[in-house]
């Protein structure tokens, strides 16, 4: 039985307003080391103030940062020391900022910019920092940018074609909004990926012509994928859609171990997962995303639901109507009771 | 005209494509030749042009299954459908996005808009509409269907006709990504296309939700958030009690039955939506249990905390689809629908 991937269930806050003055500085290097890596901070002479929150979607965590100017750094010794493998996707939306790691730069307010925590840096931040700051599980990113080098310690922003989509995708995220989100988190992330990969394959320069060597498996799957929440889609629709062969498509497929069944009812199961645990959606009832993803009936949905995760279509939902995101928020305790009730197969 | 209509499908594209330009045609047929490539391309419209004026057009259009991508470049006109011209376009329902990543332009769409470069906006092939385009233009337009849209956004209509302004966080997001998208980006696109297209479908929720078209929560204060943990860490432990109340909740947690109350209204949930749900979960998780298998469904009912087995599979069933026992069997008839609601809207 395949499990669901699970929303974010903590939102972490850390404000230096939570400790006396004298204890706030140490505390809030305390909070950066654990959260982002081990690192050091310059002392700050006079009065220091800063709040970071967090949640964690699988191997990607995205933080906010505001609070008083200061400099960072990890040195060799650091890095020796504590080790560590994650990259950080770094933007500012307030003002511009400086780093020196694998290479010089001045970084605008509302550019991103890559850090790879396996080198040394030394950063600087002005005051009134508005950070957004994903830390990125290092295989997770090395999945969306095969030659991380070509785009570490690079101002990704203007001047480029996708990086204005990466940049201002980035700058909308916070902790916050991935709960609340008419998406599911782990997509909202995916699509962080999705954006570095354009971006990647931009900067690398290497924009390979994948489109020319396209499986026909993959056409077929990418066109599927776009219609079938239409109810009647048969496999002659889509070969006329791929200028192809009805027989040429059933057998690409077989030869891919899959039928043209098999693959829809995955695909619909997959969109009505995602409408179900979709804040957009939350009010609407089971029949009509079954609906919209193009079952026949609602009782085709739970088959298939039922099948392949062992739950219902209710159980997998956000509870409580109207206030499902909130509830997703303050910890989606049901969402966990829920997942577990996994049954095994008979 | 008809040599005019027959458009270049290229064949080694993956995709497919139709280009037209107005240079394939001599200069004095080039306006008709648009209107009419417009009107069959795209849907049955009316194309205006000022007078005494060069006129060019050039049209990519890549079908990639849900969506179609247009990229149209060209001089000033003004193009409309009014409601005979809708009438016209049977059966296919499409929503469009528009950008204009040149030039302001306007569009009345349930209102006249004046659009700045760059702005995203959402039309509906089904509601006459007026585009006035002053200058020349490069458009990006994706053409989108209505089964695919229903997926991503919960109300599509909602969109439609309203500017999405680049002041809000995810409209500049979605029009960042939407600006850049061509047929030779999609040919060589290092991500499968059915990425990209999700990509967009979940950008435009995000920017529903930032235009409140999705309502948005206002954020809990941690204090808050504590006190409605702790208070359903007791419940959680009391609910199959089928007495429990309020008041004992309340005075489990030490808080006044004031407080307990508005700690849900403030979440926006209700204590007793949340107690069926809690009993519902544990019910059906009897259901479920080969243990439970030889307990009636009345004593499940009794045990999950419910007074009587009525209530308890009029719960389960509104929020399943499922009676208990069909949920029991794990089996599901083929006609299950009967009796669920159709609240589509």
């Amino acid at each position: 039985m395949t499990r669901i991937p699970l929303p974010p269930t903590t939102l972490q806050h850390w404000s230096t307003d939570d400790v006396p003055p004298n204890q706030r500085f140490d505390y809030f290097v305390d909070a950066l080391s654990s959260t982002l890596v081990p690192m050091r901070v310059d002392q700050v002479v006079g009065e220091f103030g800063a709040h970071m929150s967090k949640a964690e979607v699988g191997p990607v965590a995205v933080i906010h940062q505001q609070g008083t100017a200061h400099r960072s750094f990890r040195m060799r010794e650091d890095i020796s020391r504590s080790g560590e493998d994650s990259f950080h996707l770094i933007l500012n939306r307030r003002n511009d900022w400086a780093i020196r790691h694998r290479g010089d730069a001045r970084v605008a307010s509302g550019e991103a910019l890559i850090v790879d925590s396996r080198y040394r840096y030394d950063l600087w931040m002005p005051d009134g920092f508005d950070v957004v700051h994903l830390k990125l599980g290092a295989d997770w990113a090395r999945r969306w940018m095969p030659r991380p080098q070509d785009l570490i310690c690079r101002c990704i922003g203007s001047g480029t074609t996708w990086g204005p989509a990466l940049a201002s995708f980035v700058a909308s995220l916070s902790p916050g909004s991935l709960l609340s989100a008419p998406v599911s988190a782990d997509v909202l992330v995916d699509q962080v990926g999705a954006m570095i990969a354009l971006i990647a394959a931009e900067m690398s320069g290497s924009v390979t012509a994948r489109r020319d060597q396209a499986l026909m498996i993959d056409r077929i799957h990418d066109c599927m994928v776009q219609r079938c929440g239409e109810r009647s889609l048969g496999a002659s629709a889509i070969a006329a859609s791929l200028c192809i062969d009805e027989n040429t498509l059933h057998s690409v497929l077989a030869a891919n171990g899959r039928t043209f069944t098999g693959v829809l009812t995955r695909m619909r199961l997959d969109v009505s997962v995602r409408m179900l645990r979709s804040g957009a959606f939350r009010d609407e009832s089971v029949a009509t995303i079954a609906e919209r993803a193009g079952f026949p009936n609602v009782s085709a949905l739970s088959r298939a639901l039922r099948e392949r995760y062992g739950l219902t279509a209710a159980l997998l939902r956000l509870p409580g109507g109207r206030a499902a995101s909130r509830q997703a928020r303050k910890g989606g305790q049901f969402q966990d009771d829920v997942i577990g009730l996994g049954r095994e197969p008979r | 005209m008809t040599r005019a209509l027959e458009f270049a499908v290229s064949p080694p594209s993956a995709f497919q494509t139709i280009r037209w330009s107005t240079d394939d045609v001599a200069p004095p047929e080039r306006f008709d030749f648009y209107a009419s490539a417009l009107s069959s391309a795209i849907a049955p419209m009316s194309v205006e042009r000022p007078p005494a004026q060069a006129f060019s057009a050039e049209m990519v259009m890549t079908d990639l299954g849900g969506m179609s991508v247009v990229r149209q470049t060209g001089s000033a006109h003004r193009c409309f459908a009014a409601k005979d011209h809708v009438a016209r376009n049977e059966g296919e329902h499409n929503f469009h996005l528009l950008v204009n990543v040149r030039s302001a332009w306007d569009v009345d769409m349930l209102g006249r808009v004046r659009m700045a470069p760059g702005e995203v906006i959402v039309t509906d092939s089904s509601m006459p509409w007026d585009l006035d385009i002053a200058t020349s233009y490069e458009f990006v337009h994706l053409k989108m269907s209505e089964p695919w849209l229903c997926q991503w956004l919960h109300r599509p209509g909602a969109l439609v006709g309203r500017r999405i302004a680049m002041g809000s966080a995810w409209g500049r997001a979605l029009a960042s990504f939407v600006a850049p998208l061509s047929h030779d980006f999609l040919e060589k696109s290092p991500l499968p296309v059915s990425m990209i297209v999700d990509h967009v479908g979940s950008l435009l929720a995000l920017a529903a939700q930032d235009m409140r078209l999705v309502p948005d929560p206002e954020p809990l204060r941690r204090s808050e958030r504590d006190l409605l943990d702790r208070i359903k860490d007791s419940m959680r432990q009391l609910c199959t009690s089928p007495t429990l109340t309020a008041i004992e909740v309340a005075a489990a947690v030490d808080v006044s039955l004031r407080t307990f109350h508005r700690s849900f209204q403030r979440a926006g949930e209700t204590f007793g939506n949340t107690l069926t749900q809690m009993r519902c979960v544990y019910g059906i998780r009897m259901l479920e249990s080969p243990l439970f298998r030889r307990v009636g469904v009345a004593d499940i009912a009794r045990r999950a905390g419910f007074c009587d087995a009525s209530h308890f599979s009029r719960v389960v069933r509104s929020r399943t689809g499922l009676t208990p026992s069909q949920i029991r069997r794990g089996e599901l008839p083929t006609r299950a629908d009967e009796d669920v609601p159709e609240d589509r809207s």
